[in-house]
């Protein structure tokens, strides 16, 4: 009856541990990048990279200068709120 | 879902040099999922790849706007990389007037499925798809569903508990949806179903998020939504018809 309640109190105290490893998101191979940050690399990405709206002037281009098009569809806009 | 993972190298690089980039705003569109809104100076998460596919779609496509990928919703940017190197072999194919376009889309299929097997353990690793995404397709469509392994979908009987892993991981899904989509316009591809897979909303919660990463519950239910809020939508139509009541009211009275 004791080693029962034993493995039951260090099973809760184990499980616990993993539930709250889970929670914390960088742990859970999710990492939370803060605002700051976030916000210097977006702007890097928007400003950094030449964005086109319309698909057609992006085949043009790629045509051109024999590229690949990379053509994202998103939530938002690339510089603002998403 | 924000661009900050673009700004790692070499993906960064890769994207400013070597590709034409281009994007658009899909929030009207009627497949559309929908997300916490997330201004520029809120929190980002990393999360896992293919997570989020009704609000994020990264096409890489010929110069001709022929699609020889699509990756659903999140990728990491190492895997990102690892598909435009995939996505320039199936370039190569497309370009060359060796092949005729029988032979190109059968080699499209086949380079598809066979890079399943080249994919880095790490990148499957990161591939899990997300557990509200797999409950999502357990409930409403385990018959149907192509997410779930076929081999354990027949074991299955309805309101089955599924296991995780009975799951096809999201890079597995992608190449099993792509092989079947080849060499396809982009203006033909038909992103709504390609990116249907887990529920429509994605959300991490991120800028309610404190400094340990827990979620602050309160601040979680006053934030705004951006993308198809059915709820928002419900709110609008609610507004609307309470608008037109209240004018019908006045003109009745004004009529009496």
């Amino acid at each position: 009856m004791k080693s029962k309640m034993y493995r039951l109190k260090h099973g809760l105290v184990l499980s616990l541990a993993a539930i709250s490893l889970c929670i914390a998101p960088g742990l859970c191979g999710e990492e939370l990048v803060p605002g700051y940050v976030a916000k210097n690399k977006i702007q890097q990405v928007a400003t950094g990279i030449e964005w086109n709206t319309d698909l057609k002037a992006a085949e043009d281009k790629a045509k051109e200068s024999n590229k690949m098009i990379l053509w994202i569809n998103m939530i938002g806009k690339m510089e603002g709120a998403t | 879902m924000r661009a900050v993972s673009l700004s790692e190298e070499p993906a960064f690089s890769i994207l400013k040099d070597e590709l034409v980039c281009g994007y658009r705003d899909i929030s009207k569109e009627p497949w559309a999922g929908y997300s916490g809104k997330h201004e520029v100076g809120g929190n980002a998460i990393n999360t896992s790849n293919g997570a989020g596919p009704h609000n994020l779609q990264t096409f890489i496509m010929a110069s001709d706007g022929t699609v020889l990928t699509c990756l659903p919703g999140y990728w990491a940017p190492q895997d990102l990389v690892y598909e435009i190197e995939f996505a320039s072999r199936l370039n190569d194919i497309y370009a060359n007037p060796k092949y005729g376009p029988a032979q190109r889309r059968l080699m499209f299929r086949s380079m598809h499925l066979a890079h399943i097997k080249e994919h880095p353990h790490d990148m499957s690793k990161r591939s899990h798809m997300q557990h509200f995404d797999q409950n999502y397709e357990a409930e409403h469509r385990l018959r149907t569903t192509d997410t779930i392994k076929e081999s354990v979908k027949a074991t299955l009987g309805d309101g089955s508990n599924v296991p995780s892993d009975a799951f096809k991981t999201t890079d597995i899904l992608m190449h099993e949806r792509m092989a079947k989509r080849p060499f396809l316009a982009y203006a033909e591809f038909d992103t709504a179903r390609y990116s249907d897979y887990g529920r429509p909303q994605y959300d991490k919660n991120e800028d309610q998020r404190d400094t340990s990463g827990l979620v602050d519950k309160g601040a979680r239910s006053k934030k705004d939504t951006i993308g198809n809020d059915p709820s928002k939508k419900a709110r609008r139509n609610r507004m609307i018809k309470n608008i037109a009541l209240q004018g019908l009211r006045t003109g009745l009275r004004f009529a009496r």
